[in-house]
Parts: C-alpha cells; structure tokens; sequence
C-alpha cells in the first residue's frame, strides 16, 4: 500500500496525467472492493489419489474451472461468500462453504453407482441409469497403456463379446474387429465406427485424442443405424473441453523396440548339410534346391531388423465460458520388423467450440487431419521367399550382383527389398461442423454437415538389378496410382427431453444423407533408360510407346445411404425405461425393387433396486433386467451389384483390326436388398457392495436373413455361373459377461479388475431360397495354394459357420504314407484319388467359441501397473506353415521339425496335403499388455503438473499347445483359422514412455 | 409461445422439404455402362459379334482347355508331376485315365464352350433386334453366328456327348435345360450348319480371317461325319469326303512351303488356314502353352520377359516313333543339351540343360525329362502370352480326312498319294522318305504301345494290331498339339484300348467326359453320363 501511495503522490503531482487516472484508480478501488477471492485446493478420492478432471463451479454462477492431472485447482471467485460445488463422473458431487478460506482441499468419495455416467447411445446420449440395450464403454482412463498401433487395441479384451485380433505383424495392417459372431457370408462383418457420429476408421484418430468408446451391441441399440447396424456399433467420442479451462499443453512420447514373437525354424546351413550328408534321410531328394552351395545365409536374418518406433504428441486445451478448443499433434515413426516396411504418421486434431446468444446457439468445428507414408518395399512374397531359400546359398555373388537361381517362384528376399522403392502416401481430412440450437430448455435441433476426403499417391520402382529385369528383361519397371475418395454427410436431428416429477421423456427425429465417391488412377510403364527416375518420370519408360496391354486404368464410383429415423424414451420414476426406435432406410445399392428398407426397435428395462421392496437388501446398489428387440442390416459390399452392366471385353479381329467387344459383365438381380438380421437381448446390469463388484450379464438371439451369396446358377441358360442373391439364413446365439471387481481398496494400494467373457455359437440355417437351391446343401469352400490346391472349410446347413472340412489321419505307415480314418471309422492308406468328400469329415471349426479378456489395474502409491490378459479357447487352426514346410519331400528349404517322426513312427514320404495333422488345437492365453508406470512428485516444480513415465509390453507371452507361431489368427467370415503361411509374423514390442502436463 | 410455434413448423417444414428433396436412390454409373441405358445400333454389329468369337480364345486356352483335353489324355503329351518344381498333379487323372466328376478340364471345358454358347445366343438376340441394319447383313451376320455356335456345340458334343441345347437368349426364371439325345444333337449340328452354309462368305482374305465362313462350316460338317461311326455308329465317310472336296476344290487354300509357317507368331494371313482363332499379345491374350511346358532356364534360349513354369512334355514313346529326317520332329519338339540366345552352354545349377527323351513315372519325374512342344514360335519378349493365331482347321486337316475316307472306303492308293503330298515339304532333304505306300497306312502303328516306366517299357503292347495304324501315326505327326489326338484316338479304337507311359485303359465310358459335378449340383434335370456315378 505503501507504494500505492507513492504512486498516487507521483500523479498527484502530474498535471497533465491527473483527471485520467484517478478515474482509473477509481475503477480499480470500486473492483477491489467486491471480494474477489483466490481458491486453491487439491482433489483427492477416497485411496488418497489426486483426480484430475474435476469440474469445480461456484455455485450460483456460470465461473468453472477444472483440476490439473495433480488435483490442483484454483479459481477466483465472484460472489462475496462463496460455495464451490465439485463434480465428477463417479464420484458423489460435493458442496463446500469456502467460508473464508483460501485453500480449500477436497476429498471425494465413490458414488456408490455409476448411474449418472452418460453414455452415448447414437444421435445423443443417456444417463447410464435409463439404458435399456446392451451397450458397453470404455473410457479413456481404462484403455490399454504403451504402443498401440490403433484405436481398436485400447479397448482390446474389454468389451464382452468384442473380438478384435492383430493376426498380422505389418505396421501399416488394421486390426480384424467383429462382434457377437459372423452375421453375414459375403457382406461386410465388421462394426459400423462412427468417430463424433460421422463415419471412419480406427485408424483415422490418434489414439490419445479418444476421449470414450461405446460400444452398441445389440440390434435394439444399433437399428438406429439401419443397413450399417448389424455388426455393431463402436462410437468413439473424442476428448472435449469443459467450459472454461485454463491453457493447458501436455507432451507425450514413447520409444518402443520390436521383435518377432516366435520365430519359424527352418532348417539352417549346418542342418541342412548333416541331413544330406546323412544317408539314413533317403527322402531328400537331392536337387538344385537343397544342394549344398558351400554358403551359410541366415535368409531371415538378412530381411529383418529390431525394428525402432517413436511417437510424440503435443495436446493443448483452453478456454472460456464462450468459447474453447482442444487441439492435438502427434507424429509417429514406425518401423516394421522386416526391412523395407516402414510407416510414418501425423495426425493433427482440433476441435473448438462456441456458444451464442445465451448459450442457445453452440456451434462446434472439428477437424481431423493425417498424413501417412507407408514404405512397402517388404510383401509377403519376400517372407515366403526368405523362409523356402537354400540357407547354403548366398546373398550376392563375387562381383556383387545378387545371387539368383533359375528355379521357378524362386527369388533372392534381400534383392526383392533393395532393388525395390515404394512409397504409399495417404491422406485423409474430415471437417464436421455441427450447429445446436436450444430454442427451450430441453429441445435441441442441430445440423451437422461433414465431410471426409481421403487421398493417395502410391509410388513403385524395380530397378535394373531387379529380378524383373536380370531374369524378364523388363528393364526397370515403374508405377504410379492414386485415389481420392469422399463422403459426405448431413445429419438433421431434433430432440426433445422432459421430466414431469416422475416421468422421464425424450424424443428424437432425424434425417441422414450420405453419399460416397470413390475414384483412381493407375499407371505403369517399364523399359527406362536409368534406374535415376524410379517412379518419378514414368513417361521416360519405352513399354509405353511399344505397346502393352493394361499400362493405364481410371475407375469412379460412388453409393448413396438415405435414413430417416426416430426414437423415442420413456422412464418413470427410475425403475421403468422404455425405448423405441424405428428407421427407414435406402441405398443406391439395392434393387429398383427393393429400395428402402425399415428397421425398427424396442427395448425395455427394470431397475429392481429401485422398488421399495428392495430397499432392505442394502448391499445391493444397482439391480437392472433389460430386454430388448431390433432388426438391422447389411448392405452389399460394391455398388452396381443389381444392375446388368456392358463391359468393353473380348476383342475380335475384323479385317485386320482388333475390335472391341460389348460383354455384360454380370447377371442382373432387381430383387438385391439388404441382409436382414433380428436379434433379441436379455441383460442383466448389476453393482453390489458399494459398487466394489459390479457387471453385467446379455444374452442374445440374433438370427440373419436373406444372406447374400454368390450363388451358383446353372450354364446354360445362364450367361455366367454365379448370381449375387439374397438366400440364407444364419443364427447367432450367444452370451457375455461383464465383471468389475475391486477385490482391495486401501488408502495406497487397490486392485481393480476387469473380467470379459463372451460365448458365441452360430449355425447356418439355410443357404436357398425359391430360386436358388443348391444341391446336398453344403457348399465347399475356403482353400490352400499350389501344390496343395485343395479346400479347407465346408459350409452346410445346419452346422457352424467355419467348420473345417478334410482327411482326417490317424496313422502312419512304416513306409511315411498317411493312414486316414474316413467318417464310419474305416482306415484307409491315402491316395490321391482318396481327396474325395465321400472320406473327409470335419476336423474343426476356426473361430473361438470362448473369448477372455481380464485386465487388472493396481496402485501403490504412485505407481500404476495394468496387467491384461487375452484368452480364446474352443476353436482349431490350420498350420498352412507346417502343412507346407513340415513335409521331407517339400522341394524347398524347410521346417527342422520335417524330419521328426510322425505319430512317433516314421518319417513322412507323402506329398504336402492337406489332412487334419496339421490342424491343431487353436487355444491360447496371452499376456497382451503389462504396463508399469509412474507418477513423479513433481510439486517443487513450478512450470509443471504433472509427469508420468511408463515402460510398457505387448504380446508378452503366449500359453498354448498350438506350434504355429502365434496362435492368434484373423478370422475371415466363413474360412476361419486359416494360418496363412505367408503370415507377417505377430510381434512382440516393449515400449518406454512419459507424459507432461504444463 | 407463438414464436416457438413457428419455429416449430419451420423445423417440420424441412425436414420435409429434405425429405423430398434428398431421396433419390438411382445409381449413376461413370465407368461402367448399364445394358437398360444402352442403345444399340447398326455400327456396334462387330461389337456385339465380338464377344461371341471372343469366347473362341478361352475355350482354347483358357486354364484347364480344350488343348489339355484333345492332348493331355492322349499318348502324346504329359504333364507329369515335377519334383523340384512343384506341381503338375492337375494333369495325373487326365493321363491315367482316371478322373472323377469334380475333374477340372470337364468343368472347364463345359463352361468355357457354354458361355461361348450364351455369347452366341445374346448376340443372336441382340442382333435380331438391332434397329437400322440392312436385311441382308442381318441375315448373313445371324447364319454366321449360328454357324459359330454349331462349332462350339460340335465341341461340346465331341466331348460330353450328352448335353443341353439352348438356343435363346432370354429364359423364363428358374428355367433348367434337359439333355438331347447324341442322335437330336447330331442332327441340330448338322442343319444348323447346312442352313448357314448358303448365307455365309465363299471368300479367304483379310475381312473372313478368324470368322466362320462357307469353309470353315463345311470342314465341321465333315468332323461331325467323320466321327459319325463313333457318335451314332453309323459312318458317313462318303458325306465327310463330299465336305473336304468341296474345301480342297475351291482352291481358295494351299498348303504353306514349311510345315512350321501356320506356327509362326506372324501366322495370320497363312494360306493353309481355314478357320483361324486370333491372339495376340497386346489385344487378346490367353494363349500360354510354352510357359506350361519350358523349364524356367529355358526363359534365356527365347528371351522371354516371364518366366515359364513347365512341366508339360512328350511321351517318350511317342517321339521314338518319328523318322530322323522328318523336319516336324525339330520344329515341334525341343530336345538335349540347350544354349541361351547368345548361344552359350545354358546352365542349370552349374550343368547344362538338357531335355531328355527319358521320362521316370507320371507321378514324380525331374525338372529336365521330356522333349518341350515349341511348335508355335516362341518370340523374343514374350511376356505372359503369345501373338501366335490358332489354325483350329487348316488345309492339310482336309486333306488329311480326304485320305482317311478315301482309305477306309477301299481308295489306298488315293489315301497314300494325299499322305505323300503333306509329308513332301516335311522331308525335304530326304525326299524319298516323303512317299508312304498304302500298305503301310494300312498296316499297323509303329507307336510301341505299353507300360513305360524309367525309360524302359514294362509291359509291351505294340500298334502291329491297329487297323490303319500307319495312316493314325501320320495323323500324329502332323497334328500333334493340335487338338486332335484323343478325337482320333477313338476313332481308331486305340483310346480304351492301349497303355502307353503310366497309362493303362480304364473303361471304355471315358470317351466321353463326365458332366462337371458342379454343374450337376445346380441343373437337377442333368443327367450323369454312364461310368460315372449317378
């Protein structure tokens, strides 16, 4: 005050200045006079951990701020005597008189039921408490911790029924996600993912901007979302802002290292030569593929690295009661285990959020921008190559030209990688503007316009030293290609909820127009002058002025989805809810005949605890019985399907030219509509004890129809011998489990844990319709490459989708030929001419019946460790690697174990084929995921608030009998469990990380 | 409250005006055109006919096609299985002789030739309806077109004997054809052909090349009687005969100075050819033999820019039977030690290849046994396929079935002169051994018949016993490769009858193919032929 005063004597005396400044002065005393006050305070729970996140509000006011990932919060109050209120999802809200103070710490307690939670049901959202489908989340403080390649693997092992499986090591592959078994043979059978309601890909978000993923699972939630509903549906809800924050940046980063889970044993120079020179091993047939060429070449060893990934990413979220953002960068270098694959990606996100005219009016920009650049030199060929090549032979010769063989399908892997340059560039965009108008209390209309625009480049260059030149002279070779493909959406929806005393309301309309384009470009020439221009200069190359069939080629082609939808909520005094859904729907995919289709819903939910009756069974905290209804849909996989389309094909020489001619190109179908799915759902949600152990339970009836089918049409009179059709019908039956227990809760130490279990069985009902029939009601399908050539599964009605269908052996005779066992139990020694279906039988089926996940999470103090398991169990895999490799007179390098003896009694002489030794037990139970990590006390430091560091595993270890190398398959629809031999390798990778909060 | 009113009716408004204004479902096509939105005309009458003749390169060459079936199953070429390489199991059956109903060449063979069928029957209809065309070419374009469809019937019939007609275009739904008898089939050949036979061109020049003309009608019409005694049991030698006059008499073909130049990449315009099926690398792709048969050295004796994956080689029975002097030996097969295109030793794994006219057993022999078919001329480049036309009949073909029916009707003498004149540009630096007596036609095979196995023959059979042996071995000789074996085969009572290499007879019902067991699970009208399950 002292110096106050002095400045007031200094103006005092300042003519000039004077007037002007005492009215400033004036102002500030008349603001300082309102007791505006500083708050600080740190949040804690119940265990003594700070909660960042919590929405601290003065009461009677719209000033809120929100706690740093410390507890730490600090506002400044308006009122003269002011309350704070603080709340957060999960914990019971609290109320607290500041009554003066200036610090002002909190500890909350565990609301005994997560019923308040929101959790978002599509077109909204609803109180946890009303939900009357079964619909799971998972939010953000749950997903897995360390490297992850996408989003899907957060939430991997924690949604009962949600199988999501990485059967590939490649950087750049998706994950393979269904739900609740196979609803469809050809059509698509992956969930619909909507990313803030508008159509996209696990792949297109930072995994760091994820707020909460939801997961609809059965039709009476997801009929809503009509033709796309049938496998599910994942809503991924990016991270928001509450009204007003302070800037707050975080840094994240994490350097992980990766390896091969399991290598496959091949036989290596010093094997190799002890079995030629060993001549108790007749069976090698001694031939230019196993000489011994005097080398010793590790082939796997030379296409593979310990392969280096790095990720960072910066957040930045502020702002007011007006206005807000949060905003993301993340950059990511990953390379793959092999050489020559690489992926590289940057991912920008904003989001920012205004508010007008008394908060009626919100509009909302979201932008989400990536860039990636694949490296995909590396194929599967190349792994094939490197697995079947002479480990006598060498990489390069004296005058350092690559080593190559005039065997057919047989090249140097290393050469493959080197004398290739490929770069594949995506990009994609998607811009969402969403405008709310809250004309009442209650009654939301919003439009919400988006758009995704996905773009590629691919580039692809074989040099001059290449294979296809030094062997198929076509003197370096070049290509170019490139897409860009776009989706529009405009959703229109009003909403209207109310409560009258013990009555719940609320009301939907809306409309959805979406419309896909999609359209490319490719071009090849070869013959260049020079290996200097790689893909750069594709017009130096002369193919193209010689002429060549198939240098160029152009497609486009889009599809429109037309909704209208509605959907109504009834609840009534916290005990009965009741929804009802309904939408018409229409793609340009179908027939002119069948244009629209309507999907409707009902569902209905009990909350018992909440009867009177109940009221004495105090450890019961929430009780809910669920049960719902709803038809849903598929579309066909392309557009066009229905109609008859002329190709120009089939050139014909007329008078010394070639013509071309006009072929259709399939036959029509006006009929083709959508494959139908009904499910029906029983659940049961429940907590008890305080909500230390709480889940839920569904059972499911899902029963699909007018499957769509390539079926098979006799010629004649037909001109082609397959017609896409609706025939079919398939049943999925079904159930989950839920389970959160917190088994230890002390001040410094608890254990949560997260148990998943999904049961599923399927089974094909009918594969004919009027038209269609097909004989013996089977179909054989699925089936293994040359020289093998022979199906794997077989589809019939009345048996499981993904049986395995085959010889079945028993035995082996002293000379190395399989005995079989046909179906009546008689042996037979195997011939060629026994591969018939009269002698095979079925020897499996490729998908889990049973899938596990347990996740647990436990503290100390300020450590963190998750532990999460995976298991599938009930389900048999083909090992097309043995089936190949395992075989003596395989001509190619092989497995070591071809030399062990078969039933422990001698050596295999018979060709590769396909019988069930090779088909083996599939169950597993994985460490998916171990995370250890860190807080550090970081309250001595000033410009920072928080630091975590954390050193994570993925694919840790595997329990199983299965001798493949991960027994973790992709699971295709209707040919399951099919280990491909060409498989990129599953990976095991370890990851060091941290995270700053300023 | 008024004013919310109206915003309620605005917001009811439009959803409705959306609701009218955005649900249109129509498909709009960029680069594909719908057939309902296509309006043809007179100029697009190529373009419909194309894909009618377009279908002749498939049924050829398509995988698992006509070559594999006239050849494969004969005494003259085999795929066997290749240790080191790695397939060539396909082909085990067809040699042995011991297919099923699920064989791949059936089902091949019978969808390639029906789709070519339904190409025939839906440029029928299209030209039948096509606005603005001269009657004259109306007619002339759907004789030719029926013509086309008769050859790919005699094909079929050839083959399955027992087999459906279908002659339009447009079916009721769910419409399931029943099989003709071979008698209604045979004649429904027969007066096709003879009905199209006045509409259709007399000339050989560039405009007729690779189309069904008079010719190409007529040498069909004289198969078809050829084999009458095979199809109906009752020969028509004199009608075949009547045919091939009328062919060899026009003077509009010739035989060609070399016996390779209807082989050569640049064959079109070859004056032997009577009816031609085009190829070409750029446009019309498919035809792939010499990667089916070259080991993948063998991509540096032609300078090929693909590299082949063969198998596929002649029995070496059958080479043993050619005379040394014969030049059809050397332009058919490629044999012993071979150089690159510089002429350097080519080398295999430090030893120099060389095709052996030794083979081990069909069930496993190694890279290098056999002799290599390279009877069409293999061109430096050559990519993935060849630009080689195929001469499906040519002039000798004529020739050939004049002096069989002369032969067998008591016209020896006939039968050894016409023999005589086709083998004269094969032996040129021996032209003494061009003459053949009619005795030897008459006599019997030199082919020594029997179980084969590493190099040695097994059990000996012989060809002293088959009647005009010695006209069957010059049928061999100068057709080999060209889809004509198994036809002759049969006709001279050999296919059912003798074992050569691993070949032993297995029924005499497998003259006829099974109908594919694909095709009998969605017709359930059809009929399984005799031999062959239900």
């Amino acid at each position: 005050m002292k110096q106050f005063i002095y400045y007031f004597e200094l103006i005092k005396k300042s003519s000039f200045f004077g007037k002007k400044l005492w009215t400033l002065i004036f102002i500030f005393v008349f603001f300082s006079s309102f007791s505006q006050q500083r708050i600080k305070g740190t949040i804690k729970d119940g265990a003594d951990f700070p909660i960042p996140g919590v929405t601290v509000m003065e009461k009677g006011t719209k000033n809120s701020v929100v706690s740093d990932l410390d507890g730490n919060y600090e506002i400044i109050s308006m009122t003269s005597h002011p309350t704070l209120i603080f709340s957060y999802v999960g914990q019971e809200t609290k109320e607290i008189a500041v009554d003066g103070r200036s610090i002002v710490n909190v500890v909350m307690k565990d609301a005994v039921s997560d019923l308040s939670e929101v959790v978002v049901i599509g077109y909204g959202t609803q109180k946890k408490g009303d939900v009357t489908s079964s619909i799971a989340t998972v939010k953000s403080k749950n997903f897995a911790a360390g490297s992850v390649r996408n989003a899907s693997e957060l939430i991997r092992g924690k949604v009962a029924g949600l199988s999501i499986t990485n059967g590939s090591g490649d950087p750049s592959a998706s994950s393979s996600v269904s739900l609740r078994g196979v609803a469809s043979l050809q059509g698509n059978t992956a969930p619909l993912v909507l990313i803030n309601g508008v159509p996209g890909g696990f792949d297109s978000i930072a995994p760091e901007d994820i707020e909460s993923i939801d997961v609809l699972k059965d039709a009476s939630a997801a009929a809503i979302y009509g033709t796309r509903g049938a496998n599910g549906v994942i809503l991924i809800t990016t991270k928001t802002v509450g009204r007003d924050v302070p800037t707050t940046i975080t840094y994240s980063h994490y350097t992980a290292f990766s390896s091969f889970g399991k290598k496959a044993n091949f036989l290596d120079a010093g094997q190799l030569r002890e079995l030629r020179e060993n001549n108790t091993f007749p069976l090698i047939v001694k031939n230019s593929l196993n000489a011994d060429l005097g080398f010793d070449t590790d082939w796997l060893g030379e296409i593979t690295r310990k392969a280096f990934t790095q990720n960072h990413t910066i957040g930045m979220k502020g702002g007011n009661v007006k206005s807000n953002y949060v905003a993301s960068v993340s950059y990511m270098e990953q390379e793959g285990v092999f050489k020559g694959s690489d992926n590289n990606e940057f991912k920008i996100s904003l989001d920012v959020n205004h508010f007008m005219f008394n908060d009626k009016l919100k509009v909302n920009l979201n932008l989400v921008n990536g860039i990636q650049n694949i490296n995909a030199a590396f194929n599967p060929r190349v792994y094939r190559q490197a697995l079947i090549r002479n480990p006598t032979d060498r990489v390069k010769k004296e005058d350092g030209t690559w080593q190559e063989r005039s065997i057919f399908q047989y090249e140097n892997p290393l050469a493959l990688i080197e004398e290739t340059e490929s770069l594949n560039q995506n990009k994609w965009m998607r811009l969402t503007g969403n405008t709310t108008l809250t004309l009442l209390p209650g009654w939301d209309t919003s439009l919400n316009l988006s758009t995704l625009r996905s773009m590629g480049l691919n580039g692809y260059a074989e040099s001059k030293q290449h294979i296809s030149n030094t062997r198929d002279n076509r003197n370096g070779y070049a290509s170019r290609s490139t897409y860009n493909d776009k989706t529009d959406l405009l959703e229109f929806t009003t909403k209207y909820s109310e409560k009258l005393d013990k009555h719940r309301v609320s009301a939907l309309a809306g409309y959805s127009y979406q419309y896909i384009v999609r359209e490319g470009f490719n071009a090849n020439n070869s013959d260049f002058p020079t290996d200097a221009f790689s893909y750069n200069n594709l017009g130096a190359g002369r193919k193209v002025i010689e002429g060549q069939r198939g240098l160029v080629g152009s497609y486009k082609n889009d599809e429109k989805l037309i909704g209208f939808f509605g959907r109504v909520s009834y609840g009534y005094d916290n005990k009965y809810n009741i929804l009802m859904s309904l939408r018409q729907e229409g793609s340009s995919k179908f027939g002119k005949n069948n244009k629209w289709g309507t999907f409707p819903s009902v569902s209905a939910g009990w909350t018992i605890s909440n009867e009177s009756f109940m009221k004495d069974l105090s450890f019961i905290d929430n009780l809910k019985l669920r049960s719902g209804f709803g038809v849903t849909g598929i579309t066909p996989g392309a557009s066009y399907l229905s109609q008859t389309l002329y190709n120009y094909a089939g050139d014909i020489y007329s008078d010394g030219k070639w013509v071309q001619g006009l072929v259709p190109a399939s036959n029509p179908n006006p009929d083709l509509k959508w494959e139908k799915s009904s499910e029906f759902n029983i659940g049961l949600d429940f907590s008890f004890l305080k909500n230390r152990i709480s889940g839920s339970v569904d059972v499911y009836n899902k029963q699909t129809k007018d499957l769509l089918w390539d079926y098979s049409v006799p010629t004649p009179p037909n001109l082609y011998g397959s017609t896409l059709a609706n025939v079919g019908k398939l049943e999925n039956k079904g159930i989950e489990v839920l389970l959160n227990v917190n088994p230890i809760k002390l001040s410094n130490f608890s254990w949560d844990s997260n148990l998943t279990f999904a049961y599923n069985k399927n089974k094909l009902l009918s594969l004919s319709n009027d038209l269609y029939e097909i004989d013996g009601d089977y179909i054989n399908t699925g089936g293994v490459g040359d020289p093998i050539s022979m199906s794997t599964h077989r589809l019939e009605v009345g048996q499981p989708v993904g049986n395995i269908w085959g010889l079945k052996t028993v035995d082996i005779t002293d000379g190395g030929t399989w005995i079989i066992e046909t179906k009546d139990g008689t042996r037979k020694t195997l011939e060629p001419n026994l591969y018939t279906d009269e002698n095979k039988q079925y020897l499996g089926n490729g998908r889990p019946a049973y899938n596990v996940g347990w996740a647990n999470t436990f503290k100390y103090k300020q450590f963190d460790l998750n532990v999460a398991l995976i298991g599938s169990f009930d389900f048999q895999i083909i090992n097309q690697q043995r089936m190949f490799y395992e075989v003596p007179k395989a001509v190619y390098n092989k497995l070591d174990s071809a030399y062990d003896l078969v039933y422990g009694k001698s050596l295999l002489t018979y060709d590769q084929t396909f019988v069930s030794y090779y088909v083996e037990k599939g169950d597993y139970v994985k460490l998916d995921n171990v995370t250890l990590a860190y807080n550090l006390d970081v309250k001595k430091l000033k410009f920072i608030n928080s630091a975590k560091i954390y050193a994570s595993g993925s694919n840790i270890a595997t329990i199983t009998g299965y001798k493949g190398q991960d027994p973790e398959v992709t699971s295709e629809a209707i040919t399951p469990g099919n280990d491909d031999r060409d498989k990129f390798p599953t990976i095991r990778t370890f990851t060091l990380g941290i995270n700053l909060t300023f | 409250m008024k004013k919310n009113n109206i915003i309620c009716r605005l917001f009811v408004i439009s959803i409705v005006f959306l609701g009218i204004g955005c649900t249109n479902l129509d498909e709009t096509l960029y680069d594909k055109i719908s057939a309902e939105d296509t309006q043809l005309k007179a100029e697009d009458l190529t373009n419909i006919m194309a894909p009618a003749y377009a279908s002749f390169r498939t049924v050829y060459w398509g995988w698992n096609g006509l070559f594999d079936l006239y050849e494969e199953s004969s005494d003259l070429i085999v795929t066997p299985f290749r240790i080191g390489i790695g397939w060539g199991d396909l082909y085990i059956t067809m040699h042995k002789h011991t297919w099923g109903p699920d064989l791949g060449h059936a089902e091949g063979n019978w969808y390639y030739l029906y789709t070519a069928v339904n190409e025939c029957n839906r440029a029928l209809y299209q030209v039948e309806n096509l606005d603005g065309l001269e009657a004259s070419v109306q007619k002339s374009s759907v004789q030719e077109l029926k013509a086309l469809r008769a050859i790919y019937y005699y094909l079929l019939y050839d083959n399955f004997r027992n087999i459906p007609i279908v002659t339009d275009f447009v079916t009721p739904v769910g419409f399931l054809p029943t099989q003709s008898t071979s008698q209604e089939t045979y004649n429904f050949i027969e007066n096709e052909l003879l009905t199209a036979l006045p509409s259709l061109s007399e000339d050989n020049n560039s405009k007729t090349y690779g189309r069904v003309t008079k010719w190409a009608a007529k040498m069909t019409l004289a198969k078809l009687y050829l084999n009458s005694g095979v199809y109906l049991n009752t020969p028509k030698w004199d009608k075949a005969l009547e045919q091939v006059n009328d062919i060899i008499s026009s003077n509009k073909f010739e035989l060609t100075a070399n016996y390779s130049d209807s082989f050569k990449i640049k064959n079109e315009g070859s004056s032997e050819e009577i009816l031609s099926i085009p190829y070409d690398e750029k446009y019309a792709g498919g035809s792939y033999y010499p990667f089916k048969t070259l080991h993948p050295a063998s991509q540096a004796t032609f300078n090929m820019a693909g590299s082949p994956w063969g198998g596929s080689a002649a029995i070496p029975q059958f080479i043993d039977t050619y005379d040394v002097d014969d030049v059809r030996l050397k332009d058919t097969w490629l044999g012993g030690l071979q150089y690159d295109s510089s002429g350097n030793p080519l080398m295999f794994n430090n030893i120099q290849l060389n095709y052996t006219n030794y083979m081990s057993e069909v069930d496993g022999t190694v890279y290098n046994e056999g002799y290599r078919c390279i009877k069409y001329e293999i061109g430096s480049g050559t990519a993935s396929s060849l630009s080689n036309d195929v001469p499906f009949y040519r002039l000798t073909d004529a020739l050939m079935i004049k002096a069989e029916c002369l032969l067998r009707m008591g016209d020896v003498a006939g039968a050894a002169t016409i023999v005589s004149q086709v083998r004269a540009r094969s032996f040129k630096t021996n032209p003494i051994k061009a003459t053949v007596t009619g005795a030897k036609l008459l006599g019997g095979s030199v082919y020594k018949y029997g179980e084969y196995s590493y190099g040695n023959i097994t059990k000996f059979e012989g060809g002293a016993d088959i009647l005009y042996g010695g006209f069957l071995d010059e049928l061999a000789w100068e057709f080999v490769g060209e889809h004509h074996r198994k036809q002759d085969l049969i006709r001279f009572g050999v296919y059912t009858t003798k074992s050569w290499f691993s070949h032993k007879p297995n029924g005499d019902y497998r003259k006829i193919f099974p109908i594919p067991q694909s095709i009998m699970e969605t017709n359930s009208k059809l009929k399984q032929n005799t031999g062959y399950g239900s």
